[in-house]
């Protein structure tokens, strides 16, 4: 009974988290777009768009217009004269479940940011991101790993960004740590498992330098202060990624992390591709981690999490993604979960896109079901 | 024994010089224009495509497109040292060239490839002969000296193939490089990102002997 209670907890988790959009983002590989800087302000991608980006956003929507920035006096003077670049974004997330042992859930959950990124001179920005919703979304709590408490208004990112040349880039401030595919979704069990859930932006000094064919990222980190007690980790780690055939289109990488805190520590290795081919690509991760708990008992655990994606650009505007996972916890907290996941997700506009799911979870180790769909729809200013 | 038959009859010595010399340049000119000891024989691309690839001022952003609509017709023949490749004549369709964004595709013609009047001439080239040196269970390898004309407007342009017999057909790859300068195009840019003006041209088709027709490659878009 208390594990079927839990399971349903973890299903409604589950579906709130889900249905971030898969628009452009890793899978953007497929046009030769293999790291996030070429479109996005932030080398780890995520986040407000530069001017090329805001192109491309407009350009690969069904409308396909050109982008304009705005020129005018209002223009400039909200600008800062171009140094500041923000925007409003409203994401409106529903979606409905059957868990074969539990009453069928809806959960709507609608969410206002608030993003910012000041030029303050020609090699130092700020950057910040304020996140207020009515609906929890935390990811699943485990014995070995508890949740990070929510919060109905949450900073998902406050940066100090210094680039002195366009191979590097150092930022300090709290963020999420940086993470192999980047795939948006916090629902993934590569996510949700690893603490990489919304409410997780430890503070950190992490560096983006990069060259023709790799990009190396190194980080430590440190608790941001609203991890429960005993949970609040430090520790640092490493991505490093390498394109293969030179052109931009096959990055395989290797990712480590290692962290401890009063209640326990984790490592974590993981090994990662982004492959694109033109109108269809494969995105493919799989991690392993070790836990080592000394909180409330003295327990060693173990963990697979496994992710796959492959889409298809249908039209520019069009992505079709089939997505599977695979989860094992070895005992003494065994757990062995599979699910797969058909998404589409459509542009209409550069400020408006939609994103339609239908996922399947099955425990393999009770046989039940967890079918689900989703809808969301995002909506942004563009300047 | 020759030299002196050659003394005692001065006629024979003659005609046979003469004979002989016919004979030689017959035997020698092939070897000394690389030419053949078969006829030439017309060929047709039966599977082509370009593909080019340019950088840009972003580290890690390069434009990459291609056309599977390559038409082309050559006359090959074998030769003694090798085989041997005249009358080349090659077209790619503009509007077959795509990049994967549609609105860059409508800037790439618009930049690149449209003339002061509007024009939007076929990628073309015209290749002089070449000897392409045969080798043993490898690739034979070879430089295709030409013109390229880009906007309609040719400009030297060489390419550097290898071709691989398979059966009747010879599979062929080439690489080349277009320099806008060259052609009086400024390299284009959109928000910020810049080309290079250094384009990379790859080539990759099968001809097989055949009708000296222009033939489409993969079908048409």
């Amino acid at each position: 009974m208390m594990r079927a209670r839990v399971l349903t907890h973890l299903v409604v988790i589950l579906a709130a988290l889900e249905a971030t959009p898969v628009l452009a983002l890793p899978t953007m590989i497929r046009l030769g777009y293999d790291t996030c800087v070429a479109c996005h302000l932030s080398p780890q991608g995520g986040g407000l768009l530069n001017e090329y980006g805001r192109g491309i956003d407009e350009a690969q929507s069904l409308r396909g217009n050109e982008y304009r920035p705005v020129d005018n006096e209002l223009g400039r003077i909200m600008t800062w004269h171009g140094r500041i670049t923000q925007d409003l974004r409203l994401v409106v997330q529903d979606t409905r479940m059957w868990p074969s042992h539990q009453q069928a859930a809806n959960v709507l959950r609608p969410r206002l940011m608030y993003r910012n990124v000041t030029q303050l001179t020609r090699t130092v920005r700020v950057s910040g991101t304020i996140t207020g919703e009515t609906e929890a979304a935390p990811r699943p709590a485990r014995v070995y790993d508890p949740g990070t408490p929510p919060a109905s208004a949450f900073v998902t990112t406050a940066l100090v960004h210094y680039r002195p040349g366009k191979a590097l880039e150092l930022a300090a401030g709290r963020d999420q740590l940086p993470t192999g595919i980047n795939v948006p979704d916090l629902a993934l069990f590569i996510k949700s498992r690893n603490r990489l859930g919304y409410y997780d932006a430890p503070l950190q000094l992490k560096m983006y330098w990069a060259g023709q064919r790799y990009q190396v990222v190194p980080f430590v980190y440190g608790p941001a202060g609203n991890e429960p007690a005993g949970e609040r980790e430090s520790g640092g780690g490493a991505l490093a990624e390498f394109d293969v055939l030179g052109r931009h289109r096959t990055v395989v990488g290797l990712s480590a992390l290692q962290a401890g805190a009063r209640s326990g520590g984790r490592r974590m290795v993981g090994t990662y591709a982004r492959l694109g081919f033109g109108a269809w690509g494969i995105l493919a991760e799989h991690d392993v981690t070790d836990r080592a708990r000394n909180s409330p008992t003295d327990v060693d655990v173990r963990q697979h999490a496994t992710y796959g994606q492959l889409f298809w650009a249908l039209r520019e505007w069009l992505v079709v993604s089939a997505i599977g996972e695979r989860l094992s916890v070895e005992p003494p907290f065994e757990e062995r979960l599979a699910a797969g996941k058909i998404e589409i997700a459509t542009r209409f506009t550069s400020f408006a896109s939609v994103a339609v799911h239908a996922r399947v979870q099955r425990d393999l180790l009770t046989g039940r079901q967890s079918p689900a769909v989703g809808f969301q729809a995002a909506l942004k200013t563009v300047h | 024994m020759i030299v002196v038959s050659l003394r005692m009859q001065p006629w024979i010595n003659g005609r046979l010089l003469t004979l002989w010399i016919i004979v030689l340049a017959i035997i020698a000119w092939p070897c000394v224009t690389g030419g053949t000891a078969g006829d030439s024989t017309p060929v047709e691309v039966q599977r082509g495509s370009v593909a080019f690839d340019v950088g840009t001022n972003m580290l890690s952003l390069s434009v990459h497109g291609t056309s599977d609509v390559l038409r082309a017709s050559a006359h090959l023949r074998d030769g003694n040292q090798g085989l041997v490749i005249e009358h080349v004549e090659a077209t790619v369709p503009i509007e077959s060239l795509t990049t994967g964004l549609r609105l860059r595709d409508e800037h790439m013609r618009k930049y690149i490839f449209t003339t002061s009047t509007g024009d939007i001439p076929d990628l073309r080239f015209s290749g002089s002969s070449v000897t392409c040196p045969a080798a043993a269970d490898a690739p034979s390898g070879c430089v295709l000296p030409g013109e390229l004309a880009v906007r309609g407007t040719p400009r030297p342009f060489a390419v550097a193939l290898k071709i691989s017999r398979k059966g009747a057909a010879f599979r062929v790859t080439g690489d080349g490089m277009v320099n806008l300068a060259e052609y009086g195009i400024p390299a284009p840019s959109q928000l910020g990102v810049k080309t290079d003006e250094e384009v990379k041209v790859h080539l990759d088709f099968t001809v097989r002997p055949g009708v000296p027709v222009s033939t489409s490659g993969r079908g048409a878009r």
